[in-house]
């Protein structure tokens, strides 16, 4: 009889539970995620990141070590690998230096004075991932550190990540451009392409619509200026394609492996706004900076500023 | 024992969470749904059906708000694979041996069950790399946890061990 009692209170349990996810999916997903839907998820991950922060702490060392050992057999390979792309690089370098000099020879003499975009930098860490089939992870910056939706992340050499999706005071979410709904536009050479994620598969898809030439296998692919800084390397083109009509497609392969992340760095950009707050303390925690910096976009390079200590404001 | 059959459960659950999000998330083939797993083995201890079903939905609920997924999506999905739990628990109650396969099989309904409903809501992100391989590797993981989980958890519930080798 007790059994009997309990099975039938477990129906109407179940078939109302699982009306209220319905319903909640349907309001998340009708909102956009924002509006009570952002306070519940920020009020919760702000109640979790304590307990995440810690667990890292003690985890991260020991699951380093583990992924060392698995990986210690590949080492050599790794090595002979690395060396070769070193050589092709320096040899690289040494064309790029070449070409450098003589762009400033010509600015100097076209008195040219090029725009210098500056845009702030927040090292964070990345401290959870839901589970095995959901890509997006948590940092633990979040808006008191300047962090907000919207902004670009890139891995500590460069390379595009994603965007945050979501900021509670301590934590942000981080969605990959691999798993994100929207596309992001790119350049191959000189042409313009949209460049989206494909389920099931480590490529992403370039769609280029007005496509003049073809493109070759390795071409780089970049951030056309958008809702990324212009320049930032998101991958290499797979295999060559031509333009079928005007339009064209192509497989890129994403340069980062964004499960194998423990550090990221947030943009502020655009870098109109005063955001891209950067402590000291933080910074060295997180990747081991000193003190605040700014990413120059046009020149490939980091500056460390050191005029105000406490924050980093991006300049337009 | 109100308060442990209260207590005990949801500190399984937040221990599952933290774990699940920052130990078990590190590696490329122990990739257990540690979550799942807590709710699946709620359904062998003394917490009432009714019990179990609402911290399947909590605990999905949760996993939820930390990941990128529509909000309701895991909890909808956990709360089916804990109604099926405890509606078939009764049968597996055999051995610690049959409990691992059937924490496997509802493991891998629940996977593909979430991949399912979440392309359908349109959350195509889902279907990331190495689709196959998590498949495996998911369910064959709760297996092998669940040797240690339920003894554990019986042990915590109700203070007798069940399941154990």
């Amino acid at each position: 009889m007790t059994t009997l009692d309990r099975s039938d209170r477990s129906l109407p349990t179940f078939i109302t539970l699982v009306v209220v996810a319905i319903l909640l999916m349907t309001f998340d997903i009708r909102s956009q995620g924002e509006g009570v839907v952002s306070v519940m998820r920020g009020g919760v991950q702000t109640l979790l990141a304590p307990l995440q922060r810690g667990a890292s702490a003690v985890i991260d060392p020991v699951a380093d070590f583990i992924d060392g050992l698995s990986d210690i057999t590949s080492l050599r390979e790794t090595n002979e690998a690395l060396r070769a792309e070193l050589a092709e690089a320096q040899a690289k370098l040494a064309e790029a230096g070449d070409a450098l000099a003589r762009l400033e020879t010509l600015e100097a003499l076209y008195d040219l004075d090029l725009e210098q975009i500056e845009v702030g930098r927040t090292p964070a860490n990345v401290i959870g991932r839901p589970d095995q089939f959901d890509l997006a992870f948590q940092i633990d910056k979040g808006v008191n550190d300047g962090v907000i939706e919207g902004q670009p992340v890139i891995d500590v050499y460069g390379f595009v990540v994603g965007t945050v999706t979501q900021a509670s005071p301590d934590t942000a979410i981080v969605v990959p451009i691999q798993a994100s709904r929207n596309k992001i536009s790119v350049l191959v050479g000189s042409q313009t392409g949209l460049l989206g994620g494909n389920p099931g598969s480590p490529e992403m898809t370039l769609d280029i619509f007005d496509a003049r030439a073809s493109v070759k296998e390795g071409d780089q692919v970049v951030t056309a200026a958008n809702t990324f800084p212009p320049g930032l390397a998101v991958g290499e083109v797979v295999e060559a394609a031509s333009p079928q009509s005007t339009a064209l497609t192509a497989r890129v392969r994403p340069f980062v492996d964004v499960e194998s992340l423990r550090v990221v760095v947030v943009l502020a950009w655009p870098a109109s706004e005063e955001i891209g707050t950067v402590r000291s303390d933080d910074a060295e925690e997180s990747g081991g900076e000193d003190e605040p910096a700014t990413t120059d976009l046009t020149g490939g390079e980091t500056t460390d500023t050191t005029e105000t200590p406490d924050t980093t404001t991006a300049d337009g | 024992m109100r308060a442990r059959l209260l207590l005990v459960p949801l500190a399984c659950l937040v221990v599952a969470v933290i774990l699940q999000t920052t130990l078990f998330s590190r590696f490329s083939f122990v990739t257990p749904d540690l979550v799942l797993l807590v709710i699946i083995l709620l359904a062998t201890t003394d917490l009432p059906r009714e019990g179990v079903l609402v911290m399947a939905f909590s605990g999905g609920l949760v996993v939820d708000m930390l990941g990128s997924t529509a909000l309701g999506l895991r909890a909808a999905v956990f709360t089916v694979i804990g109604y099926i739990a405890v509606k078939t628990a009764h049968r597996v109650d055999i051995g610690p041996l049959a409990i691992a396969l059937w924490v496997a099989a509802l493991t891998l309904a629940g996977v593909a069950l979430f991949l399912v409903v979440g392309t359908l809501f349109g959350q195509g992100g889902l279907i990331s790399t190495g689709l196959g391989r998590r498949l495996i590797f998911v369910p064959l993981s709760n297996l092998v946890l669940s040797f240690a989980v339920a003894p554990l958890m019986n042990r915590l519930i109700r203070g007798k061990v069940r399941g154990l080798l």
